[in-house]
């Protein structure tokens, strides 16, 4: 059993699964210990490959949908992770606002004018191979470096939950040092400075004179 | 299976990262571009989420959640600023594609 996760859904199944075997509807005995992990992997897997679409798609449109496939099903990934403040972070943000942007320029940009179904599959030209090249020596170079760490790693499962409010007191209490409270409190005012730019930044960019 | 489970969740990651980099060299639309980053932040940011599991005090834990926080608002930050540019491009020159944006010149008149 993995401890990895916030909360297991065994629990439920086996409330319902026991509830079955009370009215004698059911007579397997269902154990379905690996529920959460599966159910993990499964995510896993559907992040993985909704993410390639999202990179290699022809079509654009298709690739913003992919996209915001996987921003809601990472979000997923962060509730298992004992993150929930992330995973609401994460839809309201990312599934609600940027996908909705992206859309919103795929909708305003032109698009080509030549016929995708005339067009061939694959033709070749000269910066696939370069980006291919580019991608795969990263891979490695990351592959080597990372599992380095992992092996000299230990790795052992603590399961620290942090709550909403220990987000509060690492972000805004000044008074409580002794905690690490208000550690972060000098990266969030940088940050709201940093939209504030960010937001004058794109109206003056994009206005029309 | 906590071994299992980090590994497997470190080599997507690692595949998002490096695919999105692929996808940044190989693509030649510029919203797709922006697509590729927004993949590549993700992929860092479910790292830092499982990473600070492994932690063993709650202030620890909390520092990966934090910087994925703070990840996110810089993904917020670079759409913004990027749909813009974008949005002036389309009002100057009308495309998408990243081909034809060859022409910044000396001469202020050529460039855009």
């Amino acid at each position: 059993m993995s401890t990895l996760f916030n909360f297991k859904l065994t629990v439920l199944l086996s409330f319902f699964t026991g509830f079955l075997k009370r009215l004698n509807l059911v007579k397997i005995e269902y154990r379905l210990i690996m529920f959460t992990e599966i159910l993990y992997i499964i995510l896993l897997i559907v992040i993985l490959v909704s993410s390639l679409v999202a990179i290699f798609s022809r079509e654009v449109f298709k690739a913003a949908i992919a996209l915001a496939f996987t921003f809601i099903f990472l979000s997923a990934v962060y509730l298992l992770l004992a993150a929930e403040f992330l995973a609401v972070i994460q839809l309201i943000i990312y599934a609600g606002a940027i996908s909705i942007l992206i859309l919103f320029a795929i909708m305003h940009t032109p698009a080509k004018i030549e016929n995708i179904s005339e067009a061939k599959i694959f033709d070749y030209k000269p910066h696939y191979l370069q980006a291919f090249i580019t991608g795969s020596i990263i891979f490695i170079i990351l592959m080597v470096i990372g599992f380095i760490i992992l092996n000299e790693l230990n790795i052992q499962v603590y399961g620290m939950k942090p709550l909403l409010k220990d987000f509060a007191n690492v972000l805004f209490n000044i008074k409580d040092v002794v905690n690490g409270g208000g550690r972060f409190i000098l990266v969030f005012e940088l940050a709201g400075l940093l939209i504030l730019a960010s937001i004058i930044a794109a109206v003056t960019i994009a206005k029309k004179d | 299976m906590d071994n299992f489970l980090v590994n497997l969740t470190f080599i997507v990651s690692l595949i998002m990262i490096s695919a999105g980099i692929t996808g940044i060299i190989y693509r030649r639309n510029l919203v797709a571009i922006l697509i590729s980053i927004e993949v590549i932040l993700n992929a860092i940011n479910m790292n830092f989420v499982m990473f600070s599991r492994l932690k063993p005090s709650l202030n620890q834990a909390l520092d990966g959640q934090i910087l994925a926080l703070f990840n996110i608002l810089i993904a917020a930050v670079e759409i913004t600023v990027g749909l813009a540019i974008i949005f002036a491009i389309r009002n100057t020159i009308k495309t998408s594609d990243i081909d034809k944006l060859n022409n910044i010149k000396e001469n202020p008149e050529d460039s855009l």
